[in-house]
């Protein structure tokens, strides 16, 4: 056996190892999501490095492990959300939902409010029992029980030799009376227990205290709802309702909606929605409009930027070189959300340098100074220019990377040829520049279709689209209109709806990549892949 | 003859100079901005005036000392995260763009696009979807789960492996094959291929990129907010979001004074390694 | 090859069986723990303090609750025998965090909040009821308020904020009373701007802006013990007149186009003499030699700023319910912690007994309670969603001025009327439309 093929045994060994014990662990925690990924990928792991065919995997599998558990997986998640009716008041599971609903005690309306001293004891079996301080003359005591028992034990009776002849509490020696302290450590198994008082009412443990006196409260026997799985249906204990199941995902008590409700699948309703809702559809044609020319311009401008600047500096013996380069990959070195508020500063209007700087240019020119972030226009200039400032260096560092990978003998022989050198920079420099680096032109156009922080920060996707029918601004793109869609409609935030705008994004993004790429890909074939 | 010499200079260099000055200020004046307003007693990002009427360097010390601030384990925290994830990213997309370069297989085109195209999903929405996943590993593997740094750089690593692949192949096609070629004959197997020939001569490119992810994790704010709720755990993004920054009360002069801290060791790199960063791609491949 | 293969199988097979029983022994062992708890006791003497290990509280908080709690939670952790865990958030991100991590069994068992969000998180289930009992005749009304939804409270409000108006005392004794006084103060001065204002200059702020239109009868959601999302009184008559005297107040020049950063920039530099904001920026502010004021009277009537509250709450996922609810009844809600925090964080205490204290030491604090005491709760109820964009877009155009025919939905609003009829439609529209 070579060595290295012991080596990629060793290590294939030590990872199946660790999926097998890894597999019954995770079905221990029912963690599903988890594996299923696990399953995916140990598979696409052995599969890759124990047959010899696969040999190209073999150097692709581990990047991509990654990306298939951390990209691919959140999109079909957020897919699959797309169809649920996932938003406010159903987010939980059905189950969960119900396990709520049982959770919830009521207190009868002339026992809410009263609040008075609870004494915890046990005794020699380490029962509890609870002493509750309600009045002068109704001082009960029993044995604290939970649920299961209520049937069983006899209700609570005044038990007035609990208390000396100065009214303070007294414990016969059979009981051990606990301090706060020891009730929190109990305070798990204290919480499930009740002293019933009658049939209808009984007294919790509500608040240990640890400087003073514990307390308790009178709360109905009865939880507020009870469950019945066989019948599916909730009953409402305050008011003696069957409440039957909603078609959205709740109990309806007598017309009301209950909350919580849980999510269930909608199939394309959120989908026919964006199609059919008069409010989505107005704003939307603005909003996709400006999405594309806000994500074509930035690409356009940034990447004319970074290359201008990396033309220009692409100079041998050009002084300061290395000075000018250094300086503008400096604005990539101050996080964008800092930069994007000074920006902000800077273009206001009123007090804003740039105004103050470009008066001058107003003046000789007898124009209205620019009223930054109050019109159409203005904002939506400033976001190309500040966009244009954060992603400049990004574009330049990539260009001047592409520029020296072009071999420099075909600059050379354009120039025997007698090229100028413009000539040779537009039919020879441009096009295979354009070659290597146009899918991160298409990513860069993918990520400013998507540039949310931009929007959010510098405009708040204003000023107002006014008479629209939702809240909309003229620098909104769709991605940031989602987001305003997802909290605002109905009773709020509506995730199911946001996954569904979120994958119609994906799709055009991908629609409009691939385009590109089959024109990319023609680019190569007039240019050639070197 | 002067003027002669002039223009020629300009058409040769000067305009270069020219555009180069214009760039400089653009690029440096917000970067001045917040330094000198880390310096300034009532620090406003917003305000008019670049110098400030009053210097201190309160906000400087109020990243030093405060056990509950630790700043400069952030610091020391986003180095490390960031210079992990992005060695690791790199490396991984080297290994996929050698096999997409230099591999011949079927649906090789279509499996370098797809890459691509996968990591064009707004992530917007993903944050739930990673959240409940993490919450699984955390339960099955607590090392890795939430909380973790190893976690998070491990969502790092899908972030832009396709982009990063797709850019080093397009490098690496650049670099004639007759090298391996030659090599091949000589017995080489196509992990020496890789190691002593491709890879190598990829350096430019790869530089690049890892300066590129280093700076996007660098000051990416919303994963690490997903996964680091220790305070010494932070990030520097992570901690201005949460300890400077409250709805309308953001502490401006603090966040200056801890962006230009985060920013130096950075900016002494890029200018250090300013050759390696954007220069660099040594004539040797194309020599042979 | 073939016997390559066979002794790497064997390897696996070796390898995979260690794993396995290394796994096993792990799960064997966590899932024996829980039982050593309930060791029985023959003796009385104390039984329960042998028994099991402290309990563990875990609370989401910002940061200076956090630095607040820090020196105090320990002297609570050793009476009570409990470890308190303070997990430091971003205060705006805790919500969406309950509600992934509570229903995924992740959350913590305490979480800080502002009240606005009461409603979302009852709907959803995570949060569980708190009764006060007698803690609550020591919050104020607006307080309890706050937190009320659907007949239950919901959690100890232990801040309150509402905005105010800032004044530049070197150059004004106080705030006038009424806007008209207010004008004069500000020609008398000189100052370049007179009322800075965020909700303005291009950033929408429905919230700074409330005063201007809810202050002489206008109203977001009608409250009846409730908010009632099917009553919404943007356009109703004293909406509409607030809002074009607001009109009236842009156009000579009182109240300025500003957001908050140009608004703090104009106060800090003394190129306006007044600031409408909350007692966050009381730093900022000491810029300038500032005092604090009432908001001026609209019509008579004083100004009506939102109050937000902030609040601990219990969640619903939380498996030692009881322990919580008295780590806030016994703990959190007395009057030495909620002093520390307010030496932290000087927004105004939620309880009447500090803020007796408060009252006293800090005649600024006073005026932003005086401020507040005229204002009303932000609505709790989850639509109030709807309300943020419209609202804010409205008080924009009048704040800019930015009036005429638009040129895509060849809508025109010509004034204040207008921009709040159309603000009131989308925000019916919204919750009609699901």
């Amino acid at each position: 056996m070579k060595y290295s093929t012991f080596i990629r045994y060793f290590f294939l060994a030590i990872f199946n190892g660790f999926v097998i014990y890894l597999v019954p662990v995770t079905i221990a925690f029912e963690s599903w999501f988890l594996l299923t990924i696990i399953i995916v990928i140990s598979l696409l792991i052995n599969l890759t490095y124990l047959t010899s065919r696969l040999k190209p995997l073999k150097w692709i599998t581990p990047g991509m492990i990654f990306l298939l558990s951390f990209v691919v997986f959140p999109a079909a998640y957020s897919f699959y959300v797309s169809f649920t009716n996932w938003s406010t008041g159903h987010i939980l599971t059905k189950q969960q939902a119900i396990e709520r609903l049982e959770d919830l005690t009521y207190t009868k309306d002339d026992q809410k409010g009263v609040e008075f001293d609870l004494y915890i004891l046990q005794d020699q079996d380490l029962d509890f029992y609870f002493l509750a301080d309600l009045a002068p003359d109704n001082l009960l005591f029993g044995k604290a029980i939970d649920e299961e028992e209520y049937s069983q034990v006899n209700y609570a009776t005044h038990e007035p030799s609990f208390k000396d002849l100065n009214g303070n509490i007294s414990i016969p020696d059979k009981y051990y009376l606990l301090s706060g302290k020891e009730q929190i450590a109990n305070s798990s198994k204290l919480q499930e227990l009740s002293l019933l008082i009658d049939k209808n009412t009984r007294v919790q443990l509500y608040n240990i205290s640890v400087f003073g006196a514990s307390s308790g409260r009178l709360l109905s026997a009865q939880q507020k709802y009870s469950y019945n799985s066989e019948t599916d249906i909730l009953y409402d204990n305050v008011n003696n309702l069957a409440c039957k199941l909603g078609n959205r995902g709740n109990f309806v008590c007598d017309g009301q909606i209950i909350d919580p409700g849980w999510r269930i699948t909608v199939g394309t309703e959120n989908y026919q929605r964006i199609v059919d809702d008069e409010r989505f559809r107005g704003p939307l044609r603005i909003v996709t409009f400006w999405t594309f020319q806000f994500a074509f311009f930035a690409v356009f401008a940034t990447f004319f930027v970074g290359l201008l600047l990396s033309v220009t500096l692409n100079k041998d013996s050009l002084k300061f070189q290395k000075i000018y380069r250094s300086i503008y990959i400096l604005p990539y070195a101050i996080p964008g959300f800092i930069s994007i508020l000074v920006f902000k500063g800077l273009l206001n209007p009123d007090f804003g340098l740039v105004n103050e700087w470009f008066a001058p240019v107003y003046e000789l020119f007898n124009i209205e100074p620019i009223n930054w972030f109050r019109t159409k226009a203005s904002s939506r200039a400033a976001v190309l220019l500040v966009n244009t400032w954060l992603g400049f260096p990004y574009m330049f560092l990539i260009t001047t990377g592409a520029l020296q990978s072009i071999p420099k003998e075909l600059l050379e022989a354009a120039k025997v040829d007698g090229a100028t050198s413009r000539q040779s920079f537009w039919k020879i420099t441009f096009p295979l520049l354009l070659v290597s680096i146009s899918p991160l032109l298409i990513g860069a156009f993918a990520f400013n279709f998507n540039n949310f922080t931009l929007i959010f920060l510098l405009t708040g996707g204003g000023p107002p689209i006014v008479g629209a029918d939702v809240a909309v601004g003229y620098t909104d793109i769709l991605i940031s209109f989602t987001y305003d869609l997802a909290i605002a409609g109905g009773r709020g935030y509506q995730f199911g709806l946001a996954a569904s705008v979120t994958t119609i994004i994906f799709l055009i993004v991908l629609l409009i990549s691939a385009i590109s790429f089959r024109y990319s890909k023609r680019l190569e074939r007039v240019y050639g892949n070197l | 003859m002067v003027i002669y010499k002039f223009t020629n200079w300009f058409r040769e260099f000067g305009w270069r100079h020219l555009v180069g000055l214009i760039f400089v200020t653009i690029s440096l004046y917000p970067i001045l901005y917040v330094i000198t307003n880390s310096f300034a007693d009532f620090a406003n990002l917003q305000n008019s005036k670049l110098i400030p009427d009053t210097f201190t360097t309160k906000h400087y010390e109020s990243l030093t000392g405060d056990p509950l601030i630790p700043y400069f384990k952030w610091l020391f925290n986003t180095y490390k995260i960031a210079g992990i994830a992005g060695f690791l990213n790199v490396l991984l997309g080297t290994f996929a763009a050698y096999a997409f370069a230099r591999l011949k297989f079927k649906g090789r085109r279509v499996g370098l696009i797809t890459l691509v195209l996968v990591q064009m999903f707004p992530s917007f929405l993903a944050f739930v979807a990673i959240y409940l996943l993490f919450f699984q590993i955390g339960d099955v593997a607590p090392l890795i789960g939430l909380g973790t740094h190893i976690g998070l750089i491990m969502v790092y690593l899908g972030g832009s492996i396709g982009f990063n692949s797709w850019l080093i192949k397009g490098f690496m096609d650049t670099i004639p094959t007759s090298l391996d070629e030659a090599a091949k004959v000589d017995g080489a197997t196509d992990f020496q291929i890789f190691y002593k020939i491709v890879a190598p001569l990829s350096r430019p490119i790869i530089v690049v990129l890892f300066v590129i992810t280093f700076i996007g994790i660098y000051s990416d704010y919303i994963l690490a907010a997903i996964f680091l709720k220790d305070a010494n755990l932070y990030t520097v993004a992570l901690g201005i979001n949460i300890v400077f920054m409250d709805d309308f009360a953001n502490e401006w002069g603090s966040i200056a004074a801890a962006s230009v801290i985060a920013a130096t060791p950075i900016a002494v790199l890029f200018i250090f390694f300013q050759k390696q960063i954007t220069g660099g791609l040594t004539a040797g491949s194309i020599k042979g | 090859m073939k016997t390559n293969k066979l002794r790497f199988i064997v390897f696996l097979l070796m390898f995979s069986m260690v794993a396995v029983a290394c796994g096993g022994d792990a799960a064997e062992e966590t899932s024996e723990a829980p039982e050593t708890t309930e060791a029985p006791q023959e003796t009385l003497a104390a039984p329960a303090t042998t028994a099991p290990p402290p309990e563990k509280l875990v609370i989401w908080a910002e940061e200076k609750i956090a630095i607040a709690l820090d020196p105090l939670v320990g002297a609570y952790e050793s009476a009570a025998g409990v470890d308190v865990e303070v997990v430091i958030y971003d205060f705006g991100a805790i919500k969406n965090d309950v509600l992934t991590a509570g229903p995924a069994g992740e959350g913590p068992d305490l979480f800080v909040g502002p009240h606005d969000m009461v409603g979302e998180i009852v709907a959803n289930g995570v949060v569980a009821p708190l009764d006060l009992g007698s803690i609550a005749s020591d919050i104020f009304d607006v307080g309890v308020t706050a937190f009320s939804y659907g007949g239950d409270v919901y959690g100890f409000p232990y801040a309150t904020e509402a905005i105010a108006m800032y004044y530049n005392a070197d150059l004004v004794d106080g705030v006038p009373t009424t806007w008209e006084e207010v004008k004069a103060a500000c020609d008398a001065a000189g100052t370049e701007l007179c009322v800075g204002a965020p909700g303005g200059g291009g950033g929408g702020d429905a919230y700074h802006n409330h005063p201007f239109f809810a202050s002489d009868g206008g109203y977001i959601f009608k409250f009846d013990g409730g908010f009632d999302p099917s009553d919404v009184g943007l356009d109703n008559a004293g909406a509409i007149a607030s809002a074009e005297y607001l009109d009236s107040l842009v156009k000579n020049g009182t109240v300025a186009s500003t957001d908050y950063g140009a608004s703090m920039t104009a106060f800090q530099e003394g190129r306006s003499l007044f600031w409408m904001t909350g007692p966050w920026a009381r730093n900022d502010a000491s810029a300038v030699n500032y005092g604090v004021g009432l908001i001026p009277t609209f019509n008579g009537n004083p100004a009506t700023p939102f109050v937000g509250v902030r609040g601990m709450f219990v969640s619903a996922f939380s498996e030692k319910k009881v322990l919580a609810q008295s780590f806030i009844l016994d703990f959190f809600s007395t009057v030495d912690v909620q002093a520390a925090m307010y030496a932290e964080d000087p927004r105004l205490p939620a309880t009447k007994s500090l803020f007796a204290v408060v009252e006293a030491e800090d005649p600024i604090a006073a005026q932003f309670a005086a401020s507040a005491s005229n204002g009303i709760p932000m609505p709790n109820i989850p639509e109030m969603g709807n309300v943020w964009g419209p609202v804010g877009d409205a008080m924009l155009i009048i704040r800019d001025q930015n009036y005429g025919t638009n040129e895509d939905t060849g809508v025109t609003v010509n004034s204040a009327a207008d921009a709040m009829k159309l603000a009131a439609q989308q925000v019916r529209d919204a919750i009609a439309g699901g």
